[in-house]
């Protein structure tokens, strides 16, 4: 979820990248996004402790499921039938892997 | 090279980089103890900095377009990941892991496809051609 966040911010700060250090320094969306990617490491690395990295890896795909609500909710972008039938199969796909952890 | 093989390069170097940053948080985190400090344990910083270059190389990858190629090849550090799991951890690779990432790459080709539309053309086009298609 905050990962998706974080990729909404760092996609509206590179829409206004330029290659001076400066306008990158003073980007603040970009600044913001990777500051969330920050915590999401944290989260991640907690989460790592104790939980196997083969499960926990590929359940980063949900970022693109909330990614792709969000962009339907904050960005106001159209739903689309490809972009409905991606997340529904990212979630089924997260629900068998939990199954398959050590219990 | 053309800009798509360019992007599919840069997008497959980083999904690889981004694997091994993964294994390397993993490492760290398993040497994690009650003290704060032990966040400062050369694995996670490591990790940490494999992330942040792999993402740099992403974001100059994902400009090239055709995010229905680019996305499941981002994926594809998921796979590389269940290998290191099993290489590095020796974590037991069931059916259940597989089927759900294979589903899950599948899941993620969509959401690229969907996104394509939404996506600003790369500026390849010639402004001839930009006339032409309008």
């Amino acid at each position: 979820m905050l990962g998706a966040l974080a990729q909404l911010l760092i996609k509206k700060g590179t829409d206004h990248l330029t290659l001076e250090l400066m306008s990158l320094v003073t980007n603040v969306p970009l600044i913001i996004g990777y500051s969330i990617y920050g915590v999401n490491t944290l989260l991640m690395v907690l989460a790592l402790k104790d939980g196997e990295m083969s499960l926990l890896y590929p359940i980063i795909a949900l970022t693109y499921v909330w990614t792709t609500l969000l962009s339907y909710t904050v960005l106001g972008e159209p739903s689309n039938a490809y972009k409905n039938i991606g997340i529904v199969t990212i979630v089924v796909g997260v629900a068998i892997m939990g199954r398959g952890g050590r219990k | 090279m053309s800009p798509l093989v360019r992007s599919m390069l840069l997008v497959f170097g980083a999904s690889v980089i981004g694997s091994f940053g993964m294994a390397f948080l993993k490492m760290g985190a398993n040497r994690l103890t009650k003290s704060i400090w032990s966040f400062l344990n050369t694995r996670l910083i490591f990790g940490v900095a494999l992330f942040l270059g792999s993402s740099a190389i992403y974001v100059a990858g994902i400009k090239g377009g055709q995010l229905s190629v680019l996305y499941p090849m981002v994926s594809l550090g998921y796979v590389w990941g269940l290998v290191w799991a099993k290489i590095f951890f020796n974590e037991p690779l069931t059916k259940q892991k597989f089927a759900g990432l294979g589903l899950i790459l599948l899941g993620v080709f969509f959401v690229g496809l969907g996104s394509q539309d939404s996506q600003p053309a790369p500026p390849v086009t010639t402004a001839s051609q930009q006339v032409q298609s309008h």
